[in-house]
């Protein structure tokens, strides 16, 4: 039974291989060899790739019948980024040249679909094997260094080589170049390995590319090159071989070091030095461009020239545009670009200049040209661009600003400084705002103290009212407090209830009530004040009554009355004394 | 004090001494302007130029100097304070600028005293708002402006201590000999020529104690240098 997902399933697989058919819209073979300059017993590694294929099939290659082929696998790629599916096959071979010379390897042909694809081709140059490699053949590690030419100009680029050969496990490898005055080395590329046999002993080869750039004539002995490791070496049970003996293995610090080097830097010849020489030494070119060639009078048109070679690149000159009537020239900045490849150094320098004819008319630009020494052929040259016409129409009348604008928009503005002629002061002040004095000066030295004090006077006036009238707040709450917290206190009395203890609160709350601070009251000063507090004189007199009675019972320890109903005759006269007194 | 009509009469008459060259009228009277009214900025500017233009750099930098206390932020005192400073021939001692230093002597001691007194008014005020009102907002108009009232009244008392304690001179004679006492038979350390600005310390009889820049000090002349302060009594 097919489930939903068993559909979704099936629907995704369909889709990955309609993806697989439309990769073959993109099919191809290209042929890569891991280096292209080796010695007769070097390996090189060529891998061919099959882009858009994920069959194997057996490539026909031209031109290997001077090397043996060995396979070195088949490895097959499939990526799939932001929606572009890709997939390649990798087939690798090892060749092993026969013979010495140089030679072409390819193209690749690949039959797929009933079509047959070709690759692109390499140039292989098969050199003697260095003599000291021989020499040194039956050692475990060796290393050899070699420079492209003993013989070479001042300025030329030489490339001095550094092969590691090792033929044991060795670890923690370190190089030592050789440094010596009027040289200098710099490495140009990633360290290649690769195997190498050396009468007839196979070896893993590290081989090390340098730049060797020297500003000086003469003969130059570069010292030995001296590389340091770690051997790795197996140590053998006493118990003659064991299992373990693979893990048993110590390292032994080791050191080999190259053949020194003679090498003879000569002087350019002066003989034919062209005059505008600047040095270079390589192989260049040279290309110009006018884009458009028609324009009307007062546009503009870009001369565009660009110089790129192999050599002393960074050497390459700026080419000036000589002055032209009626023609204004507007230069742009030059870009030189350089990179560092195993062929040496390669650039290219790129100038761009705006031409703006101000007449109409027919204009020879160019011919440009450079010369360096060409160090194939050890002698200059000189290369140069063609004559270039450039046609000019009337055309309406602009301002030059106008066309050169879009130039001058990339150019960094050219501005000047603005200069004195001479150097003076300026006029007096005339105005009669000149003899007004401001208000602080006005202001004499106890009126600015004023000023100052006043805010922090105020500051302190205010407290001072708000701190009473807050403090007279307070006592008023809590005189209308105070009721409630004599009947609280009195409930709280524990029974059976002592006189002394009601009377004591009753004063109490007489004070608190009347908002006043003081000793004990005598009955008679209790009326007076109530009267002067606006209590009616009979509950006045009642209160002076009550307070007799009470201090009596007090003084004499005995009561005609039972003490619930002072208590309660007391808290009915509290609340009339509550009522009665005026706020 | 004179009448307002007088000093403005006799304000215009320096004005057009100066126009038509008669620079030593010009001064006259200005310094009448001056003493018979109150100093302005202005004032001690004219007189800088009319110093200038007697070729009495000296003086010229003496009165803008000056003015600098009083317009301290006018375009063209800097301009011609710059350019007489510049023909000054002694080398001054380069010292390290203090930024709020810097940016305080652009402002004038009233300007400073205004902004003092409104962050003092509205910080006691704010002081009396939260006494009957307590709230959030209160709390934080309290907060920042208890740090500006502080910030001004630091300012104001920076200013004022640099005008009232302000102990330089300026050399006025063309050239002045230094000596290691006040006499004229003590030897002769160095010399300074006119426009110099030296600090002054305290005078003996017709003698200054003067410092030009560190390790550079002596006795020079009472005569030759000029403080800068008008009410210094050193």
């Amino acid at each position: 039974m097919i489930t939903n997902h068993h559909r979704i399933l099936i629907t995704g697989i369909m889709t990955i291989f309609a993806w697989v058919t439309v990769l073959n819209a993109s099919t191809g073979v290209s042929l890569h060899v891991d280096r292209s300059s080796v010695t007769q017993n070097d390996a090189i590694k060529m891998t061919i790739k099959i882009s858009g294929s994920q069959s194997a099939v057996t490539p026909r290659v031209a031109g290997l019948q001077n090397f043996r082929v060995e396979s070195g696998g088949t490895s097959s790629n499939f990526s799939m980024v932001n929606g572009q599916v890709s997939s390649s096959i990798d087939q690798t071979y090892y060749l092993y040249p026969k013979r010495e010379g140089k030679f072409t390897i390819g193209p690749a042909v690949v039959p797929l679909n009933g079509k047959n694809y070709r690759s692109n081709a390499v140039t292989i140059t098969v050199s003697k094997q260095a003599s000291d490699a021989a020499q040194q053949s039956h050692q475990p590690v060796f290393v050899t260094a070699s420079v492209s030419d003993t013989n070479a100009y001042v300025g030329q680029t030489i490339f001095y080589t550094v092969k590691f050969y090792y033929s044991v496990s060795v670890r923690d490898l370190g190089i030592v170049l050789p440094e010596g005055q009027g040289f200098l080395l710099k490495q140009v590329s990633k360290p290649s390995e690769y195997n190498s046999n050396v009468k007839g002993k196979q070896y893993k080869v590290i081989e090390i590319l340098h730049a060797l750039t020297t500003e000086k004539t003469g003969t130059f002995n570069i010292p030995p090159t001296v590389m340091k490791m770690n051997v790795l070496q197996r140590q053998q049970s006493r118990h003659g071989h064991s299992l373990f003996d693979n893990f048993f293995t110590s390292t032994r610090p080791h050191s080999v070091q190259s053949q020194p080097i003679k090498l003879t830097i000569s002087p350019l010849p002066e003989a034919n030095q062209p005059a505008n020489f600047t040095g270079l030494v390589g192989e260049f070119t040279i290309n110009a461009n006018l884009d458009p060639h028609r324009i009307e009078a007062g546009e503009s048109t870009t001369l565009s020239l660009q110089i790129s070679g192999t050599g002393n690149v960074q050497l390459i000159p700026d080419i000036s545009v000589p002055d032209m009537d009626n023609i204004k020239v507007y230069s742009d900045k030059p870009e030189i670009t350089i990179n560092e490849t195993s062929a040496g150094f390669t650039g290219q320098k790129n100038m761009k200049w705006a031409l703006v004819p101000q007449k109409e008319g027919n204009y020879d630009i160019g011919p440009f040209s450079i010369s360096f020494f060409s160090t194939e052929k050890d002698q200059y040259k000189t290369v140069s661009t063609q004559k270039m016409n450039l046609v000019v129409t009337p055309g309406k009348q602009r301002t030059s600003e106008t066309q050169i604008k879009p130039l001058a928009q990339s150019l960094p503005p050219i501005k000047k400084e603005v200069q004195f002629f001479q150097r003076d002061i300026l006029p007096v002040h005339d105005h009669a705002d000149a003899l007004q004095i401001n208000l602080y000066d006005h202001l004499s030295l106890w009126q600015r103290w004023i000023m100052f004090i006043v805010p922090p006077f105020v500051y302190l006036l205010v407290v001072v009212f708000f701190f009473r009238k807050t403090r007279l707040k307070i006592e008023k709450l809590n005189a209308k407090k105070a009721l409630a917290q004599f009947n609280k206190k009195l409930s709280k009395c524990q029974s059976p209830k002592n006189i002394d203890e009601i009377l004591k609160l009753f004063y109490q709350f007489i004070n608190q009530r009347l908002q006043r601070y003081g000793g004990t009251l005598t009955p008679d000063e209790v009326q007076k004040i109530l009267i002067s507090a606006g209590v009616l004189p009979e509950i006045a007199s009642e209160t002076s009554s009550l307070l007799n009675k009470f201090e009596a019972a007090v003084y004499t320890g005995q009561s005609d009355q039972d003490i619930n109903v002072l208590e309660n005759s007391i808290r009915e006269l509290a609340k009339k004394l509550d009522k009665g007194i005026k706020s | 004090m004179a009448e307002n009509g007088q000093l403005l009469n006799n304000f215009v008459q320096a004005n057009e001494a100066y126009a038509n060259g008669d620079y030593h009228k010009a001064i006259e009277q200005y310094q009448w302007v001056i003493q018979k009214g109150y100093p302005t900025g202005s004032l001690y500017f004219n007189l800088g130029n009319c110093y200038y233009r007697l070729d009495q750099t000296g003086w010229a930098i003496l009165y803008y100097e000056r003015a600098l206390r009083y317009i301290p932020d006018d375009p063209d005192l800097l301009f011609n304070l710059k350019h007489a400073r510049s023909q000054v021939e002694d080398q001054p001692e380069k010292k390290t600028s203090i930024p709020l230093k810097s940016t305080l002597n652009r402002f004038h001691l009233s300007e400073l005293f205004w902004f003092m007194m409104i962050c003092h008014v509205g910080f006691w005020g704010i002081l009396i708002v939260r006494r009957f009102h307590r709230s959030e907002w209160s709390y934080y108009t309290f907060v920042v402006l208890c740090i500006i009232w502080a910030i001004s009244l630091v300012s104001f008392s920076v200013k004022w201590y640099d005008l009232n304690y302000d102990n330089r001179g300026i050399v006025v004679a063309s050239k002045s000999v230094v000596r290691a006492g006040p006499d004229e038979r003590e030897t002769a350390l160095f010399e300074l020529h006119a426009g110099s600005i030296v600090q002054c310390e305290r005078h003996e009889g017709d003698w200054r104690l003067i410092q030009f820049a560190s390790g550079k000090r002596g006795w020079a002349k009472k005569d030759n240098i000029e403080p800068v302060r008008i009410e210094n009594n050193i």
